[in-house]
């Protein structure tokens, strides 16, 4: 053993005393290397080489680095369900021996035996533990791809700044004591069971089980099974999954899942591509990506939430959209906020959790040449939506009816504010899916003082489960984040309905509900849908019930919001 | 130049509407641009457009054109930077082709981008050479040449090929034209320079 071991070991007895609780305070890169030699069971000889190969030190490494002190409690002889399916289907048929038993790491930020006396880490006040409390992370006894299934608050990772994802609320327990965690599962993938596509299917299905309870969480051996009934080939070892396969799963668990291909004429463009994938993120919906690595190499990834919005690049792009009727000759200029942002935040099994991922264009003025698009190192070729069973209407068609009504003669917005719209002056549209109890919660706590009489007509509006919403900004009230009108749109409806999905339109000072298009769905939306005039209007605030802002552990146990 | 991407959505008619409206084009450059733009779009894409009725539509008249895709949206996306490239090469052909009866379905949209890059960077020495060159490779933007298969004058040695925004050097008086092989291998070589074109063996090439 090493000096720096010892040293360890010591720390480690230290702080346990004399129960047989195995916590862990590091206070230095030496001892988290150290630690993570012993835990992830290097043995003796490990050089500095081994550890710089080896992608399993390399995330938690980058992980635990964050924080110059953490305190970490291990729990032995864990039970990882999917550990255990994997066991059991795989690796109890080796001849080489595996544990059936996993370790758990339970992380919390700095010291949590600072000002605690001799107290032994059960005896501390669950609510302080809870406070430092940044998530779990499960240590596999394998060669390869030793992070299991974890759970780490995103805030740990990337600050509260600038970011917006997805997440859902899990619980664990360690000598007693229950911790919850705001946390988007990740894992690795062991290379035998779990390929990055079934990584692909259990994170996301981890994390819609735990937050809708329409789902189950499924298990390797669960994926193994619907491949095998719908593939040629064995399924163990693993050798990856084709997309079409991955959304087979999810049909299978009761979603109602899109599959978009660059490669297969679905896209004119990557920006496109892009964009599509942004509505659905911008919706709530964690999506999965298909990727190119190199010619022979593809990828899968967990696009969960996206960065930084670039508010300096609002006039780069701009769209001119015509009206979808004929001969009307009327058209906008619009912005579209997808483009505006370039980071994604991606669970990817082969690096840390919550990676800051730039999607990078390269466009190509040659007429020879495509433009080249890549999202970090990797280049997009599928897009895997796992959509809820009513989510009729897809991103591009909300987008096409929205902007066509939106440049339409009859009811676009040049029919009442004939400056927006122009080329010097685009509208700035925000697309994205919501649960109309949610939007109609939000909107009314939003509308604003001025926005009495209006907000009475939102409390009267009939919406489906699932609405597409559009909402309508200026330049100036985009970087505010105050939306200057909107439209809605049924997601239940029919693509080739065109306006008649629209359940409402709202413009400053101007509001149309279509209780026709509800009443009476034979009917064209026509020239006698009237708009009602309010004298009293004011902007009001952007939808925010999508995606959040990573939380420390303090504050999520503050909100009250139900995420 | 901060690069502006600009992208529009319509039919060919609306698209062209735009274009005339937003960006000052005359009416005939504006089809030439959206020609131009539809075919960048690669075979394999989503909103390619049958080739042949693309080339018919830019041939006629639109009032007179009778195909589907008039009415179908379609969608080009170019950038500030494109359009002046395109600009400028609408400008060359317009003055040296068009006027030939050689119509831009034949010139084909590589040679076109070709001529936009090249038109901005080269010398007004060189203007003349580098028009013949183009002549020569309508149809066959690849084709290989040489100086002798560049002919700045007629049987009479009288330049056909004149124009005010740029000075030959090689016309003299009654308009004669001076150039011989040696020059033309000078220009040759200053169009290499450029990058514009490029020796192949002991031929020459445009530059992709």
């Amino acid at each position: 053993m090493t000096d720096a071991k010892e040293q360890l070991s010591y720390v480690q007895e230290q702080d346990t005393g004399t129960t047989n609780e195995t916590v862990v305070v590091i206070k230095s890169e030496v001892e988290l290397v150290n630690f993570l030699v012993d835990i992830l069971c290097f043995g003796d000889c490990v050089d500095e080489a081994d550890l710089e190969k080896d992608n399993s030190f390399k995330i938690l490494y980058s992980l635990l680095k964050r924080s110059s002190v953490v305190t970490i409690a291990i729990e032995d002889k864990y039970v990882d369900r999917v550990y255990r399916d994997s066991y059991y289907m795989h690796f109890s048929c080796k001849h080489g021996e595996y544990s059936r038993f996993c370790k758990r790491l339970f992380i919390f930020k700095g010291d949590v035996f600072e000002n605690a006396g001799d107290r032994a880490f059960s005896e501390l006040d669950v609510l302080k533990l809870q406070k430092r409390f940044i998530g779990t992370v499960v240590i596999r006894p394998l060669r390869e791809g030793k992070v299991g299934r974890s759970l780490i608050n995103p805030y740990f990772v990337l600050g509260e700044k600038d970011t917006y994802l997805r997440f859902a609320r899990y619980s664990a327990t360690i000598y007693g004591m229950r911790l919850y965690v705001n946390a988007f599962p990740f894992s690795m993938q062991d290379g035998e069971t779990t390929t990055c596509a079934e990584i692909t299917i259990l994170v996301l299905m981890d994390y819609f089980s735990r937050k809708y309870s329409e789902y189950r969480s499924i298990l390797p051996s669960d994926i193994a099974d619907i491949v095998g009934k719908n593939d040629f080939e064995r399924t163990l070892p693993s050798r990856g999954l084709k997309y079409a396969l991955i959304t087979k799963v999810f049909s299978e668990e009761g979603f109602y899942p899109r599959l978009y291909s660059y490669g297969r004429n679905a896209f004119a463009d990557m920006s496109q591509f892009k964009r599509v994938m942004h509505y659905y993120i911008e919706s709530g919906i964690p999506v999965a990506v298909g990727a190119k690595v190199d010619e022979k190499t593809r990828h899968s990834i967990v696009c969960i939430g996206h960065g930084r919005i670039n508010y300096d690049n609002i006039k780069k792009k701009i769209y001119a959209v015509y009206d979808t009727d004929a001969g009307t000759g009327n058209y906008i200029w619009l912005v579209d906020s997808s483009d505006l942002c370039n980071n994604y935040i991606v669970m990817d099994d082969g690096h840390t959790p919550y990676e800051n991922y730039e999607w990078k264009s390269e466009i190509s003025h040659n007429v020879e040449k495509k433009d080249r698009c890549k999202l970090e190192n990797y280049e997009p070729e599928m897009l895997m939506v796992p959509l809820y069973k009513r989510m009729f209407l897809e991103a591009q068609d909300a987008y096409d009816i929205c902007t066509s009504t939106l440049a339409s003669r009859m009811a676009g917005i040049q029919r009442f504010y004939p400056e927006m719209g122009t080329k010097q002056n685009p509208v700035v549209i925000r697309l994205f899916m919501c649960s109309s109890r949610n939007y109609k919660q939000r909107r009314i706590a939003n509308l604003g003082p001025e926005n009495k009489d209006i907000s009475d007509r939102y409390k009267e509006l009939r919406l489906p489960r699932f609405i597409w919403v559009c909402e309508i900004y200026d330049e100036k009230s985009y970087c505010e984040g105050k939306a200057k009108g909107e439209l809605v749109i049924d997601a239940t409806a029919s693509p080739d309905h065109g306006t008649k999905s629209i359940l409402l339109i709202h413009y400053p000072h101007n509001i149309l509900v279509c209780r026709k298009n509800i009443e009476d769905v034979e009917k064209h939306f026509g020239i006698n849908e009237k708009f009602q005039k309010f004298d009293k209007w004011e902007s009001f605030k952007g939808y925010d019930h999508n995606l959040f802002m990573p939380k420390t552990a303090n504050q999520h146990m503050n909100s009250k919001l139900e995420i | 130049m901060d690069e502006q991407e600009y992208v529009i959505k319509g039919t060919l008619e609306g698209m062209i509407n735009v274009l005339q409206k937003d960006f000052d084009m005359p009416s005939d450059e504006a089809k030439f641009f959206v020609y131009n733009m539809i075919n960048q779009y690669g075979k394999d894409d989503a909103d390619a457009v049958d080739k042949q009725e693309l080339d018919t539509w830019y041939l006629e008249k639109a009032d007179q054109y009778k195909g589907q895709i008039l009415n179908t949206h379609m969608v080009i996306n170019f950038t500030n930077i494109t359009q002046s490239l395109y600009h400028a090469a609408y400008d060359f052909l317009a003055r040296y082709l068009f006027g030939r009866k050689i119509d831009l379905p034949l010139i084909g949209a590589g040679l076109v981008y070709t001529i936009g890059t090249a038109v901005k960077k080269i010398e007004d020495t060189d203007y003349c050479v580098f028009s013949r060159i183009v002549e020569l490779c309508v149809g066959n933007k690849e084709r290989f040449f040489d100086e002798s298969d560049i002919v700045t004058a007629d049987k009479d040695g009288k330049c056909d090929c004149q124009d005010e925004d740029w000075k030959c050097t090689y016309l003299s008086r009654d308009d004669n034209c001076t150039c011989n092989e040696n020059k033309i291998r000078l220009s040759f070589n200053h169009l290499e320079d450029q990058g514009i074109i490029k020796r192949v063996g002991c031929r020459w090439q445009l530059m992709k």
